[in-house]
C-alpha cells in the first residue's frame, strides 16, 4: 500500500504515473460518482482545495437545520464524477462544537465514499489529531499535505512514504495556493475507490487498560444489538465504546434515547469509568486524549525531521509591525479608513454608469410603453423605480464584501480581534466578537452566523444582539439617498456620524446586556492566528460572490415583490393620484403616522419604515416608488425635500439604522440561538432603541433651532 | 533556582521559550465548589441534553487539542500587558487572552539559567 514518495514536487513520482494509468485506463462505460468529503483543522488550506478542485461549479447552501455553510461542487476525473463537500473546519470531533458534530455526523450517516483529510504540513502535529478521530469513524481516509513549500521552506522534513505507513493511509503532498498535486490526489482518490490502493487499517491504541475497557464496552454494546439496530449499524462499535468512554454529549444523548436509563449498557460504562478513574486519578477523556497525542507524537518523530532552529517566518515578521503595540491600532485604523474610502469613492464610478443605464432604460419605457397606462406605471415607477434605486449600490455592496472577503483571506482579520481584544474586553466581551462586528458592516446575516466561533453561549447572544446596529451595506443606499439630498457639501461625514452612532449605541447596548441580561465573566480568550498569506484572486474572488450575490439575488425578489407591492398600494383604488393620500398606501400611512409623529416623520416616511422592515434597501425603493419619480435619484432628492427637514431626514437615517434588523437578519438570529424570545427581543429592543434615539435627535434639534 | 520551578506563562517576556507543564485552575474554576475535586467528575442531562458541568474541563480541552499539551514546548511571541498573550505551539500562534495565560505553567529553558526569575519583570501582570 505504500503510495508514494519524497517530499520535492519537482520530480513526479513514477508510482502516481503507474497507477493513472491503471485508473484512466480501464474502459468504463458510464461516469462513477464519488462522493469526496473534505475535513481538516481551520486554516489548513481546505477552501483552496476545495476551489481547486471544483472551480466555479459549486453551491453554497445550508446543513440542513443549521446555518452552518454547507459548499458542494463537483469534478471530473476521467470517466469518474466527483462530487465534493467541503466539511466545516475542526481541530477535533468531540460534541463540543456544532461544527464538530456535523462533521462526524456527515461522515458516519452520508458515508462518503473517501474523506480527504487537509494536513498542514508546516503544522503537521496539530493537524494529524483530528485524523486519528478521523480513522476511527471507519471510513477511508486520504492526507492531502498541504503547503509542502511552506514546510520545506521552514526546514521541515517530512517522509512520506513513511508517514503513510506509520498512518495506514495513502498521502498525497499538495500545494493549494498554487494549484500542484490536485490532480495527483484526484488520481489517488480514484484508485482507491475502484480498490487498487489497499488501506491497512491503524488505529490508536489507548493503552492495556483502556483497551480492556472498550473491549468490555463493546460486547455490551453488541448485547443491545437488537434495541439499537438501525443507530448501531451507523457506527463502528469501536467508535462507540470510545465515545462512551469520553461520556461524549451527543452521542449519550441518543444512546438514552434508545436505551432504558438501567440498561446494562450504561451499568457497564458507568463501571468502566470508576475503574479507569481509580487508576489514572484523572477523568477518561484526559487520558484518551493524551493517548491520540501520543501517537501522533510518536508518529511526527519517526517520519517529520525538523531543523533545530525554527527561523524567524515573514509572517512573524509581519506582524512584528502590524501588531505592535504601538502601531498595532493606527494600522488597523488605517485599513479600516481604506475599506470604506474604495467602497465609497472608488464605488461611485460605475454606480454612475449604472444610474445612467436605469435613467436610460426608464425614458425608454415611459416613451415607448404608452399604454396600457397602469402598466407604465408599474414599470417605470414600480418596477425601474423601486429595483433600479436599489441596484444602483450593487458596485459599492461588492467593494465592500471583497474588501471584507481580503480581511479574511489574508489572515488579518484574527489580528484585528487580536488588537481590538482590549476594548472588547472593557465591553464585557473578547476579542472573537469583534470579527463578526466587521462583518456586520458588510451584512449581519454572514455576521451573525459568524459568531459561532464564540464558545460561550453568554458572548454569542451580546454579540448577536448587538450586531444589527453594525451599519450592513443594506442601509447604505437610505445614506446615500439622504445625505444628497439634504447634507450635498457633507455627505461623507453625515454617513460617517451614522456609522459611529451605531458603534457607540453597540457598545452601551453590550454593556447594558453583559451587566443586566447575561451577566457573568467573558469566556477566556483562546484564537489561533493564522499565518498571513497571498490571498488568491480566485478565492476572494468566489468568496466575495457569495456573499455579494445574495444581495442581486434579493434585488430580483424581496425588493422587487416589495417594490411591486408598493406600487400596488399607490396606484389603487383606480383613479386616486399615484402615491397621494388618498391611495391604500397613503391609508396606511395615515393609519401608522400617529407613531411617527413625535419624530417629525410623516405618513410616506411611516410607509417606508413599514416596507423596510423585509430589507432594508426597500426604504428607498419605497421613496422611489410613492414619489414617482423613476430612479433618477436627483429627482427624488427634489421630492424628499418636500417631505423631510435636514433635521428630520437625520432622525429617519437614525431610525432606519437601528430599528428592526431585516427580516432575513432575525430569521438568522431565530435559526442560531434557537430562541423565539431571543429573535423577538432583537425585533423590540431595536424598535424601542431606535425610536428613542431619532425622538432625541428630533427634540434636541428642534430645541437648538435647528428645525428649519 | 529548583528544577521545578514553574512560571505562569503571561510572566514570560517575548522571546522566552519553555515547556508546558500543567494547566492549572481550569477544571473547577465554574463548577461554584459544589463538587469535590477528588470525586471523578460528573456530567449530568438538563433539559434531554446532556450538560458539561465543569467548563473549565471543557476549555482544557480545547486548549489540548489547539496544541498546548503538558509536555509541549512553548515560546513567547508577544506580550504586552493588558493585551492577550500570542504564543508559538507547535508551528502555530496562539492568541490567548491574560487571565488563561497566566494559568498554564511553564519550566522556562534557554541560554539564560535566571530567565524564569527575570522574566516577572519583562512581561505582564495576570489582571484578569
Amino acid at each position: 500500500m505504500a503510495i508514494l514518495y519524497h517530499t520535492t514536487m519537482t520530480a513526479r513520482p513514477a508510482r502516481i504515473l503507474h497507477l493513472k494509468e491503471g485508473v484512466l485506463g480501464q474502459q468504463n462505460d458510464k461516469p462513477r460518482s464519488i462522493t469526496v468529503a473534505l475535513s481538516g483543522n481551520p486554516n489548513a488550506g481546505k477552501t483552496t482545495l476545495f476551489n481547486n478542485l471544483t472551480g466555479a461549479r459549486q453551491h453554497v447552501g445550508n446543513w440542513p437545520g443549521v446555518t452552518v455553510e454547507k459548499k458542494e461542487g463537483t469534478c471530473k476525473y476521467g470517466d469518474y464524477r466527483f462530487e465534493v463537500v467541503d466539511l466545516p473546519g475542526t481541530y477535533s470531533l468531540t460534541a463540543y462544537s456544532l461544527e464538530e458534530v456535523i462533521v462526524r455526523e456527515y461522515i458516519t450517516g452520508e458515508k462518503p465514499d473517501i474523506v480527504v483529510d487537509i494536513v498542514d504540513a508546516s503544522n503537521i502535529e496539530r493537524n494529524l489529531y483530528l485524523t486519528t478521530q478521523l480513522m476511527e469513524l471507519g471510513v477511508p481516509v486520504i492526507i492531502a499535505l498541504n503547503m509542502m513549500d511552506v514546510a520545506e521552506s521552514r526546514g521541515i522534513d517530512i517522509n512520506i512514504e513513511l508517514l503513510s505507513e506509520l498512518l495506514g493511509l495513502p498521502v498525497v503532498p499538495i500545494v493549494g495556493l498554487r494549484n500542484r498535486g490536485t490532480d495527483d490526489l484526484k488520481c489517488v482518490i480514484a484508485a482507491v475507490v475502484n480498490g487498487e490502493v489497499k488501506f491497512r487499517g491503524v488505529h490508536v491504541n489507548y493503552g492495556q487498560e483502556v483497551e480492556e475497557e472498550i473491549d468490555k464496552l463493546e460486547s455490551a454494546i453488541e448485547d443491545e444489538r437488537p434495541a439499537l439496530g438501525e443507530y448501531l449499524g451507523k457506527y463502528s462499535t469501536r467508535w462507540l465504546a470510545v465515545k462512551l468512554l469520553e461520556e461524549d454529549e451527543a452521542i449519550m444523548e441518543v444512546l438514552s434515547g434508545h436505551l432504558e436509563a438501567d440498561s446494562s449498557l450504561f451499568e457497564q460504562q458507568e463501571k468502566s469509568l470508576a475503574h479507569l478513574y481509580s487508576i489514572f486519578g484523572e477523568d477518561v477523556e484526559t487520558v484518551i486524549v493524551d493517548y491520540r497525542y501520543g501517537f501522533v507524537a510518536g508518529t511526527a518523530r519517526e517520519a517529520v525531521k525538523r531543523e533545530i532552529e525554527e527561523p524567524v517566518s515573514t509572517s512573524d515578521r509581519i506582524d512584528n509591525i502590524l501588531t505592535n503595540r504601538i502601531l498595532g491600532f493606527p494600522f488597523f485604523a488605517f485599513f479600516m479608513w481604506s475599506m470604506f474610502f474604495l467602497t465609497f469613492y472608488l464605488g461611485k464610478i460605475p454606480m454612475d454608469w449604472i444610474e445612467r443605464f436605469f435613467g436610460g432604460l426608464g425614458n425608454f419605457a415611459a416613451t415607448n410603453l404608452t399604454s396600457p397606462v397602469w402598466l407604465q406605471s408599474l414599470l417605470v415607477d414600480g418596477v425601474i423605480g423601486g429595483v433600479g434605486a436599489v441596484l444602483v449600490f450593487l458596485p459599492q455592496i461588492f467593494i465592500m464584501f471583497l474588501c471584507i472577503s481580503l480581511l479574511e483571506d489574508t489572515g488579518y482579520m484574527a489580528r484585528a480581534a487580536f488588537i481590538m481584544d482590549r476594548v472588547m474586553h472593557w465591553l464585557g466581551l473578547h476579542g472573537k466578537s469583534f470579527i463578526p462586528m466587521i462583518m456586520g458592516f458588510g451584512c449581519n446575516v454572514p455576521a451573525v452566523m459568524a459568531t459561532r466561533t464564540l464558545e460561550s453561549e453568554k458572548d454569542r447572544n451580546i454579540t448577536i444582539l448587538i450586531n444589527p446596529l453594525m451599519s450592513c451595506t443594506a442601509r447604505l443606499p437610505v445614506y446615500a439617498l439622504f445625505t444628497a439630498a439634504f447634507f450635498t457639501a457633507h455627505q461623507g461625514t453625515v454617513t460617517f456620524s451614522l456609522y459611529l452612532l451605531g458603534i457607540i449605541l453597540a457598545v452601551i447596548m453590550a454593556k447594558l446586556f453583559r451587566r443586566f441580561l447575561f451577566p457573568g465573566e467573558a469566556e477566556p480568550f483562546v484564537m489561533e492566528l493564522p499565518p498571513y498569506r497571498w490571498p488568491t484572486l480566485k478565492g476572494t474572488f468566489i468568496h466575495m460572490w457569495e456573499r455579494g450575490s445574495l444581495f442581486l439575488r434579493k434585488a430580483g425578489t424581496i425588493i422587487l415583490a416589495g417594490s411591486v407591492v408598493v406600487w400596488m398600494l399607490s396606484y389603487f383604488p383606480s383613479g386616486v393620484e399615484y402615491g397621494s393620500s388618498a391611495s391604500l398606501v397613503g391609508k396606511l400611512g395615515r393609519l401608522l403616522e400617529p407613531l411617527v409623529r413625535p419624530l417629525g416623520f410623516d405618513w410616506r416616511a411611516a410607509v417606508a419604515l413599514l416596507f423596510g422592515i423585509v430589507a432594508k434597501e426597500i426604504v428607498v425603493s419605497t421613496f422611489g416608488t410613492i414619489l414617482g419619480v423613476g430612479e433618477d435619484q436627483e429627482a427624488i432628492s427634489g421630492r424628499l425635500q418636500g417631505v423631510f427637514t435636514p433635521l428630520t431626514a437625520y432622525a429617519f437615517m437614525a431610525f432606519t439604522l437601528i430599528y428592526i434588523p431585516c427580516l432575513a437578519t432575525v430569521a438568522v438570529i431565530k435559526k442560531e440561538t434557537g430562541s423565539w424570545r431571543l429573535a423577538a427581543f432583537s425585533v423590540l429592543y431595536t424598535l424601542t432603541l431606535a425610536w428613542i434615539v431619532a425622538f432625541l435627535i428630533y427634540r434636541i434639534g428642534l430645541l437648538c433651532g435647528l428645525g428649519g | 533556582m529548583s528544577d521545578n520551578h514553574l512560571v505562569p506563562l503571561g510572566f514570560m517576556s517575548p522571546g522566552e521559550s519553555g515547556i508546558l507543564k500543567e494547566i492549572r485552575g481550569l477544571r473547577h474554576h465554574l463548577d461554584n465548589g459544589k463538587h469535590d475535586t477528588h470525586m471523578r467528575p460528573t456530567k449530568r442531562y438538563r433539559r434531554g441534553h446532556m450538560h458539561h458541568i465543569d467548563r473549565g474541563h471543557r476549555l482544557e480541552h480545547r486548549l489540548n487539542y489547539m496544541g498546548l499539551v503538558p509536555g509541549e514546548s512553548v515560546k513567547i511571541v508577544q506580550n504586552n500587558a493588558p493585551g492577550p498573550v500570542v504564543v508559538a505551539v507547535k508551528g502555530s500562534r496562539l492568541c490567548l487572552g491574560r487571565g488563561i495565560a497566566c494559568k498554564l505553567m511553564v519550566r522556562p529553558v534557554g541560554d539564560d539559567p535566571d530567565a524564569g526569575g527575570k522574566s516577572s519583570a519583562g512581561g505582564g501582570e495576570c489582571d484578569r
